[in-house]
């Protein structure tokens, strides 16, 4: 695997995930219009169980702007090149991802700092089946790096996955994804 | 049928967060609880119990549960298989009614069907060439969920 864009990401990632959700729910809707005209009611049986269904005209659509008010440092950091921990000034646990509540001392006064550039590979996965936001991408892997600043980062790891091997160096990359385009961070082998 | 104990955990639903991949933090604590309500030795569970259901959604999960509950030490799980100590008349039957993989995982109905199925184990009601030998009348359910961060280990008896 690599991260090169497959061909169909040549178009900005919002339409390609547009395009992708178009093609999973919009062609059945396209059935439905010629069902409704033939039988007169959006009714259809399922193919696998046999049951019958209404199918609903609303259609409902989400997309989710969590705040990263708080998180400014880190957002600030992607766009520097540097990746950003949080680390509790009263007890000294350190969070990644950063947050800048401690649940451990209950308090809010944390120091921004930056990560280590290289750590060790614990453990990975290739993802085969991707959600549709990353449907443009060919298989990926998703690893846990383990940090000598004392916690894991869950990133991409750009590598074949035949050539990893559990504890190996691998080296954090802050850059623009392929695909999406957008700063992100992911690890290569050092 | 009693309920002897229920054990039961959280852990972090955060993989990064684990200290290690090999077994579930939540299942060791729930086992724990579990064990000591019962009033079962921690370091010889197996000697108090007649039969086990675990939550084996994956192959390597069984094994995990094995050394998690305390069957057997880290790391020597696959010995109780290759030995047949979790097949009838070992040490241990587990999951003789082929576990998550091969009766089925309907998450929710995946737990009661445990506790139904070592009722009948206890009860000496399953059908021939599954049941259990019943000797001390006690009986283990360990359930798990989420990404193992949820854990139940429950301890069924014949006597209160």
């Amino acid at each position: 695997m690599t991260m090169s864009p497959t061909s169909t990401v040549e178009k900005p990632v919002v339409s390609a995930v547009v395009d992708t959700l178009e093609k999973l729910y919009g062609e059945p809707l396209k059935q439905l219009d010629s069902l409704i005209k033939a039988t007169g009611l959006p009714v259809y049986r399922d193919p696998k169980s046999g049951a019958l269904l209404w199918v609903d005209m609303r259609e409902l659509r989400l997309r989710f702007t969590p705040s990263v008010n708080k998180l400014e440092k880190f957002v600030e950091g992607l766009q520097r090149g540097r990746l950003m921990y949080t680390q509790c000034k009263r007890c000294g646990a350190k969070y990644f991802p950063p947050q800048v509540d401690c649940p451990r001392c209950k308090t809010s006064d944390v120091e921004w700092r930056e990560t280590s550039t290289e750590g060790e590979l614990i453990t990975w996965t290739v993802i085969n089946v991707k959600p549709a936001s990353f449907s443009h991408h060919g298989d990926y892997v998703v690893g846990i790096v383990k940090m000598p600043d004392g916690f894991n980062v869950t990133a991409w790891i750009d590598a074949d996955p035949k050539a990893l091997k559990p504890g190996m160096k691998v080296r954090l990359v802050v850059d623009r994804r392929p695909g999406e385009n957008y700063i992100t961070y992911w690890f290569k082998p050092a | 049928m009693w309920i002897k104990a229920i054990g039961y955990a959280n852990g972090t639903a955060n993989l990064s967060k684990r200290p290690d991949f090999i077994g579930l933090e939540a299942a060791q604590v729930a086992a724990k609880m579990a064990y000591k309500k019962a009033g079962i030795d921690p370091e010889n569970p197996a000697k108090y119990l007649d039969v086990a259901d675990v939550h084996d959604c994956f192959t390597i999960a069984e094994i995990m549960a094995y050394e998690d509950l305390g069957f057997a030490k880290r790391g020597e799980g696959y010995k109780l298989i290759r030995e047949g100590q979790t097949y009838l008349g070992g040490l241990i039957p587990v999951n003789v009614d082929g576990g998550l993989k091969a009766k089925g995982h309907p998450i929710g109905a995946t737990g009661v069907s445990m506790i139904a199925e070592l009722t009948k184990q206890l009860r000496q009601q399953v059908e021939r060439g599954r049941q259990a030998p019943i000797k001390n009348g006690m009986a283990l359910a360990h359930n798990i969920g989420g990404t193992g961060h949820y854990a139940f280990v429950t301890i069924l008896s014949l006597t209160a």
